[in-house]
């Protein structure tokens, strides 16, 4: 059930009843949700359910038995009438590590392992000892990884003492499966949700218009602006059009336009979802392609996984406190396990790597760069940050197209179009224009006026002429094209 | 404001009985409730979406301006719209053979071209999956001048084109949803496809903007757009092979059989409209599968068929139309399982022989005065380069 398909309408405002007729009762609105959140996801294939039930009991015992076993770790929420604790470091570590292998083991068995097996043989091969691995072409389940990180970071969270066990079965059931965000996103931590689930919601007219606004703008990303772009992109990356520099640029502009407009259009959608049914999720795109750094795209790209990364990765491996020389590693290995979190495919590796080097080169360079601009008397801000922001809007859409080439031979091929004739005729770029154009003047006012959400500040009439222009563009758009399932859904 | 101790036209009224005192605590009180009442709404007023009443309002009026004055009318479909500019980028045909499936793999261009001694592109074949007359009409109404003055279309019917009463969507094409009522989009449509279509004009005005984009392909000019299919297509005749074919015809054909409703109305309107430009139309219902008719044979829609070409041939008779309805007896001497590529179309054998005996039945037709010859349509026709292939 896609967000931009009319059975999702329907579906939504028939849990929408039912969740205002149940408003009374939180716990029967929970059920509600929980009901709604697995039809949704049992829509894809009801054997996904079975993952994700197991998923939750296995998290939800673990982290009952870590709360039991929680030591000296004081709580944050510690509350009167915990249970004694008990000072079983070791049992704590072996609940931990049984929740995180068995996470990971779902995930490395539906995501990774034909792909790992394949890698193998094909190494075994080159080195002589021919391997036939039995393939086992397991369809991934949608948002496997996404709920996955989600429950995760929850025994993590009670493991380090951050938070204590939730003991209702079905709010930590909605929190894992919560259908908005479900299979893209955001990724929403057990610090920040399950209090909004577990207390009761109260119903704001204002907070439904914010939601039906970030919704409107959402689909309207998605279907106008990403899908339209997606022909010129997917007709360049399929090869039928003889690769030039012209075209591989702007293919890699399609792109970069295409997965932020599909990705954020998602998120706004999911936000605006959760935010008519009364939660908050947190802001998952912040304008990432004004971004003039690495570290600076990095905090307004995909924040919900990045943040994820940043707590549960890059931090336990260190971070920066172990020196200039381990920082970088750390870096570098968060950013390639991050790559291949995106999929089972070397280019993701490889674009793992590309940005594990760039914030690495970032890091190294910056303190010469400032020296070298102090000392030559730098131009003004505003001017260095423009150029940032160009530059590095370059570098982003290079790897691009390393994310979204079909195979390191196409990328290679493609980057030796860049140094080749160029045509820019008949590569779509009319289309890729007037398409990134609402986009451009959005953003532009968004970042004049420092809200993501001007739209709403607007007198009524120019606000009213903006849904208009949304909601054509919607309407013209919708009936006359097939649905095209969001990016993310195959991460 | 009034002075309380001065004497007006009120006192004297309560005076003389015509109005009555309210105690003060009662107008306070009513005071009190208005002033209440007046906040309330004043809330509510405030709580209202005051941008999406204003886009509703919008919304109405743009859509009204684009349906009404902007794209009226329904245009060509983008794939029947890239086939016509393709099949007549070098010469304005005059023969043109138009319609669904059928007609693209019924009728040879070249054989027909051959008979009336036309050059190569004078004739062509239109022909789409699903184009009923309605999207015939949308595609020539649009693209009338790549076409030679005053046509002669053999125009490909099939039952479906007119049922109400057909089950799988797909047949029911938007040019035909463009003229319904919302009540006949909702009985006759998935609720998601009726809904939508109420932006039909919308997508219509944005494929208006877009179609700069297409680049006509080459493919569909090799046999002047006749698409020819193999004996016995995938599956032959087995017994299964027919049974589901059956089942599918069924459905996408026949559902619950009504002709003589909404589409039977609209295609005598399309008729009439096609007549009105300048079109000579030749009406052709081509020959099916005798497994077609043993399939149906006993059941309703043998007669709704029967029924529908006994319309058919009274509506030509009143528009004065030629028909041309072919049955089994065409491709005398043809092995069925070798003539037809499944129930209702034809192979390439079966289409040659058809398009042989659709020639020497128009050769008759314009014998008779019945129709004008289409060489004589053609003088002077020769266009220069067509400007879309620039």
């Amino acid at each position: 059930m896609l967000f931009n398909s009319f059975p999702f309408a329907v579906f939504f405002l028939l849990v929408l009843a039912a969740y205002v007729l149940s408003r009374r009762r939180l716990h029967i609105q929970n059920v509600v949700l929980l009901v709604a959140s697995y039809t949704f996801y049992g829509w894809w294939d009801w054997r996904f359910l079975l993952l994700i039930l197991a998923s939750t009991l296995i998290d939800y015992v673990c982290g009952r038995l870590l709360d039991r076993c929680r030591g000296d770790t004081a709580c944050l929420d510690a509350t009167p009438d915990a249970p004694p604790p008990a000072t079983s470091a070791r049992t704590r570590r072996a609940i931990l590590v049984a929740s995180v292998c068995a996470n990971l083991g779902i995930l490395g068995f539906f995501k990774y392992y034909d792909f790992f097996a394949a890698s193998c043989a094909e190494v075994l091969q080159a080195i002589g000892l021919p391997l036939q691995p039995r393939l086992l072409h397991v369809i991934l389940p949608v948002g496997i990884s996404f709920y996955t990180f989600q429950t995760l970071s929850y025994t993590i969270d009670i493991y380090r003492g951050h938070l204590r066990a939730h003991r209702n079965l079905i709010d930590f059931a909605v929190f894992v499966s919560f259908f908005p965000q479900l299979v893209a996103g955001p990724i929403v931590r057990a610090r920040d949700f399950l209090p909004q689930i577990a207390r009761p919601r109260v119903w704001h007219w204002e907070r439904v218009y914010e939601g039906c606004y970030l919704i409107l703008w959402g689909l309207f990303k998605k279907v106008v602006i990403a899908d339209n772009v997606a022909v010129v992109a997917d007709r360049l990356f399929s090869g039928d059009t003889p690769t030039n520099g012209a075209a591989v640029l702007v293919a890699a502009y399609a792109f970069a336009v295409q997965i932020y407009c599909d990705f954020s259009g998602y998120s706004d959608i999911a936000r605006g979802t959760a935010r008519i049914l009364g939660f908050d999720i947190a802001l998952n795109f912040d304008l990432p392609y004004f971004s003039a750094s690495p570290s600076e795209f990095w905090r307004r790209w995909h924040i919900s996984l990045s943040s994820w990364l940043r707590d549960y990765l890059y931090v336990p491996l260190g971070g920066n406190k172990r020196g200039p020389r381990r920082t970088l590693i750390n870096l570098m290995l968060t950013m390639l396990l991050g790559g291949l979190w995106h999929g089972a495919a070397w280019t993701f590796v490889i674009w793992g790597l590309y940005q594990g080097l760039l914030l690495i080169a970032y890091r190294v360079l910056t303190p010469s760069w400032h020296r070298t601009t102090a000392a030559l008397g730098a131009p003004s801000v505003h001017t260095l940050r423009a150029a940032g922001i160009v530059l590095f809007f370059h570098l982003v859409c290079f790897g691009w197209l390393i994310f979204r080439a079909d195979s390191v031979s196409q990328f290679v091929a493609m980057i030796d179009g860049l140094v080749g004739p160029w045509h820019v005729r008949g590569t779509g770029v009319t289309t890729l224009v007037v398409c990134a154009l609402p986009l451009l003047i959005m953003q532009l006012a968004q970042i004049g006026s420092g809200d993501l959400e001007v739209v709403l500040q607007l007198p009524a009439p120019v606000r009213g002429l903006t849904y208009t222009a949304m909601f054509l563009g919607l309407a013209a758009c919708l009936g006359a094209q097939i649905e095209r399932p969001f990016i993310y859904f195959q991460f | 404001m009034r002075d309380p101790s001065s004497t007006s036209s009120f006192d004297s009224a309560l005076a003389a009985g015509a109005v009555t005192r309210v105690p003060v605590a009662t107008t306070t009180a009513w005071a009190r409730s208005q002033e209440v009442l007046g906040l309330t709404i004043q809330r509510r007023v405030s709580r209202l979406p005051a941008g999406g009443l204003y886009a509703l309002l919008f919304i109405t009026l743009v859509h009204l301006l684009i349906s009404h004055e902007v794209v009226p009318e329904p245009l060509a479909a983008q794939p029947l719209r890239a086939r016509v500019l393709t099949l007549t980028r070098t010469v304005r045909p005059c023969l043109i053979v138009a319609g669904d499936s059928r007609a693209q793999v019924h009728v040879r261009p070249d054989v027909l071209a051959t008979h009336f001694n036309l050059p190569t592109g004078a004739t062509v074949n239109i022909g789409m999956p699903a184009c009923g007359p309605s999207a015939v009409l949308a595609a020539y109404r649009e693209l009338r001048d790549r076409f030679a003055p005053h046509p002669l279309m053999i125009l490909s019917v099939s039952f479906y084109c007119v049922n109400d009463g057909v089950q799988d969507d797909l047949f029911i094409r938007d040019e035909s949803v463009w003229s319904m009522n919302f009540a006949q989009r909702i009985g006759m449509l998935p609720l998601e496809r009726a809904l939508a279509s109420v932006f039909l004009p919308e997508r219509a005005l944005l494929q208006a903007l877009t179609n700069g984009r297409h680049v006509p392909g080459d493919r569909v000019v090799k046999e002047g757009g006749f698409v020819a299919k193999p004996a016995g297509g995938a599956d032959g005749f087995s017994h299964q092979a027919v049974s589901e074919q059956l089942q599918g015809v069924a459905v996408g054909w026949f559902g619950t059989p009504q002709i003589d409703g909404f589409r039977w109305h609209r295609f005598v309107k399309d008729l009439q409209e096609l007549r009105d430009l300048g079109v000579h139309v030749v009406l052709l219902d081509g020959p099916v599968h005798p497994s077609f008719w043993e399939g149906i044979a006993d059941t309703p829609r043998y007669a709704a068929y029967k029924r529908f070409r006994a319309k058919l041939a009274a509506l030509g008779q009143r528009l004065d139309m030629p028909v041309l309805e072919y049955d089994g007896e065409v491709l005398h001497g043809l092995d069925p399982d070798q003539a037809y590529f499944n129930l209702t179309h034809l192979s390439r054998t079966g289409a040659t022989r058809l398009s042989e005996q659709i020639a020497a039945d128009l050769r008759d037709l314009i014998d008779r005065g019945q129709i004008t010859p289409p060489v004589e349509n053609l003088a002077g026709n020769v266009s220069s380069p067509s400007t879309y292939s620039q």
